[in-house]
C-alpha cells in the first residue's frame, strides 16, 4: 500500500476517535422525551423506549388514550346531546355555546369549533394575500396573452376567492380576541379525538398561532400534550402523522415537534421505514423515503438497523394494517390547518 | 474533483461515525430541560393585543449592560474551540463586552450549522457519488454535479470548522437568548437574527422549554427593529416591510400585526434605495407591492407615510444608499453553506 494511502488511512482513523470522544462529551440525555422530567410516568417510558423501541411503548400508552376517551365518551353522548348549529352559522354568534360544549366534552362541538375556527383563520390569510396576489398574476398575464401556468393561477385565484366569499358571512365580525381561540380549540379536538386537529396541531408552525406572544403557556401545552397526541394518532395509522414523525426525527421539520423528539437516525430511520412499507413500490413517495433510509442507514450499525426494521415492521403490522396504502400525497400538517380552504 | 471529495467524504465520514458512535456510549446523564418550566410568563388577559401596530416598551436601557468593548482584554484567537471560550465568551458578554458577545453569537451560529450538516451531509454526499453516470440524461448529470458542489462545499465547511466546533456546548442552540445578547449591545447581524426568530423558518430553537423568551421578544424586537433601521440597514426594512405586510407569518409579524400604511411606509423606503429599473422583475414587484398597499390608503396616509420614508434615508441611510435586502435577505447566517 502506498504511504500516501497509509497516511490517509491513519488519519481518518485518529479523526474518527476524536470525533468519537467529541460525539460521546456531547451527547443528549439519555431519556430525551421533554416530558420526562416533569412525570416520573413518561420518565419510564422514555427510558423503557430507548430500550426497547418504539413498537414497545406504545401500548401503554395506547391503553391510556383508551380510558382518556372512555371518560369522554362517558361524558358527552351523542344521543343525549342538542345538535351542532346548522353549518355557515356566523362563528361568532355560537363561538361561546361551542367553546362550553367543548369544554363539557363534546367532541363534535370541539371539531366543529376546529373547523370553523381554522376556516376563518384561512379565509383571514387570504383576505390579506389575495389583493398582492391577483396584482401580481394579472400583472405578469395582461389579457389577451395567456400563459399556462397564469391560467393556473388565475385558476387557483379564483378558488381562493370563492373560498372566502362563500366563508364572509360566516367568519364575520371575529376579532383577535375571538381568534386566539384558536390554539385551544384545536387542541382541545384534538385531545377529543379529531384526527386533523392532532396533525394541524402537532405539526403547527406557531408563528400562525394567532396570540401567541400573549399566550406563551400555550408552548408548554405543546410540550405536554404534543408526543402523547402523535402516538394516539400513530396508533390509529395515521399516515400524515408518521410523516410528521419522520420529519422531526430526521431535523427538517418546519414545526416544534423536532423540538420534543430531537433528532435520532435510529427514529428517523424507524419512521422512514415505516412509510416506505406504506408506499406502492416505484412512486415518487417510495422514492423519497429509500433516499432517507440510505442517509440514515449510514449513521447506523447493522444491528441498529435490523432493529429499526424490526420496529417498522411491527408498527405497521400493529397499527397500519387496516389503513390504505399511501397512494397519493399525504395531507400535511398546513393543510390540517386550512379548514375547508382550497390550500395552496 | 471525485477522487478529492470521496477523500474529504471519507474523512468527514469517520468524523460523523465517531460522532454518532460516540454518542450513543456516552453514559446516561440527567436532563436540562426542565428548569424553566414554572417560569413566570405573565399574564395574558392582561396583554391581548389588539391587532394594529403597537411599539413594544423599549428595552430598559438601565438592564443594558455598558458597551465595554475597547476596554477589555483581547478575544481568544478566531476558530480556538468553542468548547474552551463559551463559558469566558459568555461571562464577558453578559459584563457588557460587545466583541465578546458577537463573537460568541457567531461562533454559536457556525456551530450550530455544524452540528446540522454533520447529521446528514456525508451521507448524502455519498449517496451522490454513487449516483450511476452511464446512460443518464445531459438534465441529470446537471443536477447531479449540482448537488456534489452542494455537498463539497459543505463538506469543506465542516471540515474547516471542526476544531472549532467539536464538542461545542448544547448552549449553542439556544439562538435566541445568544443573539439578543449581542443585538443589546449593538450587532445589527445579531438583531436582525433575534428578531426573525433566531432560527430556520423563525421558530426559535429551544422555546419549548423556555416560553418567556417568547414575553421577553414581545418586549424586545420591535425596539431593536427599530434601532437597527436607525443604523441604516436595509434588511431590517425588509424584515419590517414583510412583516406589517402579514403575508408571511413570522414572530415579528404577531409584534407588529397587519398594517397598510406601516407596511407601505418601509417598502417606500425601501424602493428609495433601489435604482428605477421597469425591465428587472424583482423591483416591479416591490412597485407592484407598494401598490397594493397604496390602494387601501388615503392620500393623507400616503404622504405621511413618504414623508417618513424620505427622512429616514436622508437621516438614516446617508452613508449607504443602495438597497441590496429589498428583494431577499438572509438572517442568522452561519458564514456557511
Amino acid at each position: 500500500m502506498p504511504r500516501q494511502s497509509i497516511a490517509i488511512v491513519l488519519c481518518v482513523l485518529a479523526i474518527a476517535a476524536i470525533a468519537f470522544y467529541g460525539g460521546r462529551r456531547s451527547a443528549p440525555a439519555q431519556g430525551t422525551l421533554p416530558q420526562a422530567e416533569a412525570d416520573a410516568e413518561k420518565a419510564a417510558i422514555s427510558a423503557k423506549e430507548k430500550k426497547e423501541g418504539m413498537a414497545a411503548v406504545v401500548k401503554p400508552r395506547l391503553a391510556a388514550t383508551a380510558s382518556g376517551r372512555m371518560l369522554d365518551s362517558a361524558v358527552s353522548n351523542p344521543s343525549e346531546r342538542a345538535p351542532l348549529p346548522p353549518a355557515n352559522t356566523q362563528l361568532k354568534s355560537i363561538l361561546a355555546e361551542l367553546k362550553a360544549r367543548a369544554d363539557a366534552g363534546d367532541a363534535e362541538a370541539a371539531s366543529r369549533l376546529f373547523k370553523d375556527m381554522q376556516t376563518c383563520a384561512q379565509m383571514q390569510r387570504l383576505n390579506q394575500m389575495l389583493p398582492a396576489m391577483s396584482n401580481r398574476v394579472l400583472a405578469d398575464a395582461p389579457p389577451g396573452a395567456p400563459a399556462p401556468r397564469s391560467e393556473r393561477m388565475l385558476d387557483f385565484l379564483q378558488r381562493n376567492l370563492d373560498f372566502s366569499k362563500n366563508n364572509a358571512a360566516m367568519c364575520a365580525d371575529l376579532g383577535a380576541a375571538d381568534m386566539a381561540e384558536l390554539v385551544p380549540a384545536t387542541l382541545q379536538a384534538a385531545q377529543l379525538g379529531d384526527a386533523e386537529a392532532a396533525n394541524c396541531y402537532v405539526g403547527a408552525n406557531l408563528n400562525n398561532w394567532p396570540g401567541l406572544l400573549d399566550n406563551p403557556q400555550w408552548v408548554q401545552d405543546y410540550k405536554s400534550n404534543a408526543l402523547n397526541l402523535a402516538n394516539g394518532a400513530l396508533q390509529q395509522g395515521d399516515w400524515s402523522m408518521a410523516m410528521l414523525m419522520a420529519q422531526a426525527y430526521g431535523g427538517s421539520s418546519r414545526n416544534m415537534l423536532n423540538q420534543l423528539t430531537g433528532s435520532d437516525p435510529t427514529q428517523a430511520y424507524t419512521y422512514a421505514k415505516l412509510m416506505s412499507l406504506g408506499q406502492p413500490t416505484g412512486t415518487q413517495q417510495s422514492q423519497r423515503s429509500t433516499n432517507a433510509l440510505s442517509n440514515f442507514s449510514g449513521q447506523l450499525t447493522p444491528d441498529q438497523i435490523q432493529a429499526a426494521d424490526q420496529q417498522a415492521q411491527q408498527m405497521y403490522q400493529q397499527f397500519f394494517n387496516n389503513t390504505p396504502r399511501q397512494t397519493g400525497q399525504i395531507a400535511s400538517a398546513n393543510q390540517a390547518c386550512q379548514g375547508s380552504g382550497p390550500g395552496f | 474533483m471525485r477522487r478529492h471529495l470521496w477523500v474529504v467524504v471519507a474523512i468527514i465520514a469517520a468524523l460523523a461515525a465517531g460522532w454518532w458512535l460516540g454518542r450513543n456510549a456516552a453514559p446516561a446523564r440527567s436532563s436540562m430541560v426542565a428548569e424553566n418550566a414554572n417560569a413566570d410568563i405573565g399574564s395574558p388577559s392582561a396583554n391581548a393585543r389588539p391587532n394594529a401596530p403597537r411599539r413594544a416598551a423599549v428595552h430598559a436601557q438601565s438592564e443594558l449592560p455598558t458597551n465595554m468593548a475597547s476596554a477589555s482584554k483581547p478575544l481568544p484567537p478566531p476558530g480556538t474551540p468553542l468548547k474552551q471560550t463559551f463559558e469566558e465568551l459568555k461571562a464577558r458578554a453578559d459584563a457588557g463586552d460587545a466583541e465578546a458577545a458577537s463573537r460568541l453569537f457567531r461562533d454559536a451560529q457556525r456551530c450550530r450549522r455544524f452540528r446540522e450538516l454533520i447529521r446528514r451531509t456525508p451521507q448524502m454526499a455519498k449517496r451522490w457519488l454513487d449516483e450511476k453516470s452511464d446512460g443518464a440524461t445531459a438534465e441529470a448529470l446537471k443536477i447531479t454535479d449540482a448537488f456534489l458542489g452542494m455537498a463539497q462545499s459543505q463538506l469543506e465547511f465542516l471540515r474547516s470548522n471542526a476544531a472549532l466546533c467539536s464538542d461545542a456546548p448544547e448552549q449553542v442552540d439556544s439562538s435566541l437568548p445568544l443573539a439578543l445578547l449581542a443585538a443589546q449591545l449593538g450587532d445589527s447581524a445579531a438583531a436582525n437574527c433575534y428578531v426573525g426568530g433566531a432560527d430556520t423558518f423563525g421558530i426559535p430553537s429551544g422555546v419549548v422549554d423556555h416560553p418567556e423568551w417568547l414575553s421577553e421578544y414581545k418586549q424586545n424586537a420591535l425596539a431593536y427593529a427599530d434601532a437597527t433601521v436607525e443604523k441604516g440597514d436595509w434588511t431590517m426594512v425588509s424584515q419590517l416591510a414583510l412583516a406589517y405586510e402579514g403575508n408571511v407569518p413570522s414572530l415579528l409579524g404577531q409584534v407588529t400585526g397587519i398594517d397598510a400604511a406601516m407596511t407601505y411606509r418601509y417598502l417606500t423606503l425601501s424602493r428609495l434605495g433601489v435604482q428605477d429599473n421597469s425591465s428587472d422583475k424583482t423591483i416591479r414587484y416591490l412597485d407592484m407591492r407598494l401598490k397594493t398597499m397604496a390602494e387601501n390608503l388615503t392620500d393623507e396616509q400616503k404622504l405621511a407615510a413618504e414623508d417618513w420614508a424620505r427622512n429616514a434615508y436622508q437621516s438614516y441611510f446617508a452613508n449607504n444608499r443602495k438597497n441590496p435586502a429589498y428583494n431577499s435577505f438572509t438572517v442568522c447566517q452561519s458564514g456557511g453553506p
